[in-house]
């Protein structure tokens, strides 16, 4: 008797139900392979909040209101995603027209773009590897979007930058996916999150096994980033008998909003170099800064010089859904890692590969990051941005004021 | 002074080296926090031969030639990997026209396509949420493409399905990515994989820390799956205090080429139901099938009735780079999961939260794989030049089948199972003991260094059958029969012939013959 009948049998003398309940009480999982009882603790403790609770009241709203029921409100506004396109935010005509031509090269040979457009598609083709986007592209990304990912950093920082060393992934959650996975290999090993976090963060940080060490950034000074609050928790996590791998650093931050400065910057690279940490900057919002200038934790690893700028291992982090182009559907990232052993690059390549790449239009979305169409066109988004931005900031400061008056 | 200060210093007291020198040796490594000492043995015992050493040897070649250095063939020929686009075949006219219009809605409006595929792309673009392509989609995909797939699954097996069973992944590998992560959670956890096996399993199970519990393939009975066997290494897997969570068929096999009966599925899914474990049916090659029919795992659960159909858990997957559409690198697939636990559904569903969502044009991809055009959707002439793209793919690939078969048939020191379906077959190679010592002296595995040679002398690239995994003393390749046009194919084949003839005339003695 095989070990399912058995449970059957010893559920029927126990329980006296009809046998409908009992189906149903089995087919609810009493012997599932996978089931509350089965699944790993990484797993269970896994959360992503930003598509949590409120995210499944909202659909059920917006399925109530399409059947007509009426509410305090005439729509809703999806606030809790990154995603500008939701709210009727419009994607650059320059680049949707560049990737729907290479997509469909024969458009290239027709008048319906612009020549620019038709020019930029051409080239694309001409350096795929076999003339056309479709095909798998090498592990770590078309080598032709990589050189322009290189000349951007080089162009931004003023540090060389290898082809070899920059992946283009499925988004940047991908690549955060892949370094974790290397980082948490010994139960106690840790990475050094801030407070607050994104939290797809500590989700694959959980996934992975390995612990959040929390450092809390400061509310009262506009969510500055304290050393001192980094040191005491990094000790706190070492008398616990932790051992921090890595440090995250969101900057521009999410969900804060805040811009790290140099001086923020210069403090924390040198801690992880002289505790022996790897440093992952999430710079996904770079292009997004309103009143206080970008600066890539690259950009300080110069300032530092010797040892910092070539023995602080750094992976730095990038988007195209989270650049002014906000296009999120399409998950083009990429991570530059800087300073790795060789091999660990290696293990990092191989681990790509066996996905076998990156979707191809992501990539390509991406190395429209320096080509917008006009400095216009990017001038404008970014005080729309800055106008929303303090209006809300106007309006909540308004309604802190009444909170205080009431 | 920080622990790294201290390694310096201790170090230059040990090696009289040049400061060079030592920044160098530091710079390789000494206190890297990712390096060969740290990293975990998961990650290093991971393995991925589909992209090995053959790969970069290739690449080397490539941009030798692209310098003007002159080698015994004029191109190469990458039959390492399952892509039919690098060798010229076309993509689907609708589908690309469908796409193009999704990203650039004005072309709507424009007349520049077929009214169908601007139909098509307008009723995509009416069913995203907002009106575009572009926006994260629900995190399991879009409600309209999942229902699509519904409806092709509903048809096909004649069994109900649920939009909230069916996740939209970056491809099949990705699928597979978060099914391993939850079932690989202790560490005595296994998965059962069929020897040979597509690599992308053995390095995702290594990676997640699980166990690989092989069961062999029959090679003498065209690569058929033994109940036998299945349940031979299932129990010396249990007396060795493994615990067997999954077992995974390739059906269309990879790298096999063959085509599992219902009788085959039959006799698995009962004995993984009797054992409690999963079934992964990998089926992203349901489409190509040469001269067996291709049978779902999910229509013999319905053939199997109660209490299988409604109580053994499957994974079924599919992808669009291995539909004839052949778009690798759009990265469309999907998962049906089947009589899961209602808790580890959610669990399965929060975890693709995590990546937010596969990207949307693979999405649309998988949508135009399982909803292809027909006669009550398109006009006759859009069906017509969709038909005649789909044949044109669909009988070359047949007729290029066919002519592996009829040529390993004849060719030197190789014997090969036919291709009945997928698109690779996996030849074996009677290897001479000389041959072995030669491969042992250059630290090479026979096979790789069989491989490499053909590539030197052929132009043509393989997989070498140890990255698949083989039994002991046999040697094979895996090579796909994706060389476009059928002549060039023909004269591939007939280079492997005059090679090996070249070869073992080099390496001739007794050749070794393993049962």
């Amino acid at each position: 008797m095989c070990i399912r009948d058995r449970y059957n049998a010893e559920y029927m003398g126990i329980l006296i139900l009809g046998r409908k309940l009992m189906r149903k009480f089995l087919q609810r999982g009493f012997c599932a392979v996978l089931n509350e009882a089965t699944i790993g603790e990484n797993v269970k403790s896994a959360k992503y909040a930003v598509k949590g609770e409120i995210v499944q009241k909202g659909e059920a709203i917006r399925e109530a209101m399409s059947k007509g029921k009426v509410f305090p409100f005439k729509k809703l506004h999806p606030c809790n995603i990154g995603d500008p396109i939701i709210h009727g935010q419009k994607t650059f005509t320059f680049n949707r027209q560049v990737m729907a031509a290479t997509l469909y090269p024969d458009l290239v040979n027709k008048k319906t773009f612009s020549q620019d457009a038709l020019d930029r598609a051409a080239f694309y083709l001409k350096n795929t590897n076999y003339g056309a986007v479709g095909a798998y592209t090498e592990s770590s990304g078309l080598l032709f979007v990589r050189e322009s990912v290189k000349k951007f950093i080089e162009k931004r920082d003023g540090l060389p930058a290898s082809v070899n060393e920059i992946f283009l992934t499925n988004g940047a959650s991908d690549a955060v996916s892949t370094l974790l996975n290397m980082l948490c290999s010994e139960p106690n090993d840790g990475i050094m999150m801030p407070v607050p976090v994104y939290p797809m963060y500590s989700a694959l940080a959980s996934l992975n096994r390995g612990k959040y060490i929390p450092y809390y950034l400061n509310e009262e000074e506009g969510w500055s980033l304290d050393i001192k609050e980094v040191e005491k928790n990094y000790r706190i996590a070492k008398d616990q008998g932790l051992n921090p791998k890595a440090l995250v650093i969101i900057n521009p931050g999410n969900p804060t909003g805040e811009v790290l400065n140099a001086e923020n910057l210069r403090e924390i690279l040198m801690f992880c170099y002289e505790n022996n940490m790897q440093v992952i900057a999430d710079e996904v919002y770079q292009e997004v800064t309103y009143d206080k200038p970008f600066v890539s934790a690259k950009t300080v690893l110069k300032m530092l010089g010797e040892p910092y700028v070539s023995r602080l291992e750094l992976a730095s982090l990038s988007s195209s859904a989270k650049s002014l182009m906000s296009e999120c559907g399409l998950r083009g990232g990429y991570v530059e890692l800087v300073n790795w052993d060789p091999f660990a690059l290696g293990q990092f390549a191989k681990l790509r590969t066996v996905g076998l790449c990156s979707n191809v239009l992501g990539p390509v979305s991406y190395t429209h990051l320096r080509a917008h169409e006009t400095e216009a066109d990017l001038v404008c988004r970014l005080l729309l941005e800055k106008k929303k931005r303090q209006y809300a900031s106007e309006q909540f400061e308004c309604y802190r004021n009444q909170c205080k008056t009431t | 002074m920080c622990i790294r200060d201290r390694y310096n210093a201790e170090y230059m007291g040990i090696l009289i080296l040049g400061r060079k020198l030592m920044r160098k040796f530091l710079q390789r490594g000494f206190c890297a926090v990712l390096n060969e000492a740290t990293i975990g043995e998961n990650v290093k015992s991971a393995k991925y031969a589909v992209k090995g050493e053959i790969v970069q040897k290739g690449e080397a070649i490539r941009e030798a030639m692209s310098k003007g250095k002159v080698f015994p063939f004029k191109k190469l020929h990458p039959c390492n990997i399952g892509d039919p686009i690098i060798h010229g075949q076309k993509t689907f006219t609708f589908n690309r026209q469908v796409m193009a219009a999704t990203l650039y809605p004005d072309l709507v409006n424009k007349k520049t396509f077929s009214q169908d595929a601007l139909d098509r792309a307008a009723f995509y673009l009416k069913n995203t949420n907002y009106g575009a392509v572009g926006a994260y989609t629900e995190s399991s995909g879009l409600l309209f493409v999942r229902e699509s797939v519904k409806k092709f699954i509903e048809k096909r097996d004649g069994l109900p399905a649920s939009v909230n069973e069916i996740f939209l992944t970056n491809g099949a590998s990705d699928a597979v990515s978060t099914l391993l992560n939850m079932l690989c959670s202790e560490p005595n956890d296994g998965i059962m994989m069929p020897v040979p096996v597509y690599p992308m399993y053995s390095a995702l199970a290594s990676l997640n820390r699980g166990k690989y519990i092989p069961y062999y393939l029959n090679e003498e009975e065209g690569w058929s799956l033994d109940i036998k066997e299945v349940e031979k290494n299932y129990r010396i897997a249990k007396d060795q205090g493994l615990n067997p969570k999954a077992l995974v068929i390739i059906n269309p096999g990879n790298p096999t080429g063959e085509v599992l009966n219902a009788e085959n599925l039959r006799e698995i899914l009962m004995f993984c139901y009797e054992n409690n474990m999963q079934v992964i049916a990998d089926e992203v090659y349901q489409e190509v099938t040469y001269d067996k029919p291709f049978v779902s795992a999910k229509t013999v659960l319905k053939m199997l009735g109660e209490p299988y159909v409604s109580r053994l858990e499957l994974a079924s997957l599919s992808s669009s780079a291995k539909s004839l559409m052949s778009e690798c690198g759009l990265r469309g697939g999907y998962v049906e999961l089947v009589n899961w636990d209602p808790f580890a559904l959610g669990q399965f569903a929060k975890l693709r939260t995590v990546g937010l969502c596969s990207n949307v044009l693979g999405q649309l991809a998988v949508e135009l794989m399982v909803n292809t055009p027909n006669r009550d959707n398109v006009s006759p002439e859009t069906l017509s030049l969709y038909e005649s793209e789909r044949d044109g793919i669909f009988g070359n690939l047949k007729r290029k089948a066919e002519l592996v078969k009829n040529k390993f048939n004849s060719t030197y020191k190789i014997t090969c199972n036919p291709m009945h379906g997928a698109l690779y077959c996996f030849p074996r190679v009677h290897m001479t003991r000389s041959a072995i010592k030669a491969a042992q002296a250059k630290g090479s595995e026979p096979d790789s260094f069989y491989c490499v040679e053909m590539l030197n002398h052929t132009g043509l690239m393989v997989v070498p059958g140890n990255g698949f995994r083989q039994r002991e003393g046999t040697y094979h390749f895996r090579m796909s029969n994706l060389v476009y046009h059928y002549d060039e194919m023909a004269k591939v084949m007939d280079s492997i012939n005059d090679f090996n003839k070249v070869f073992f005339e080099k390496y001739h003695s007794q050749t070794i013959t393993f049962l």
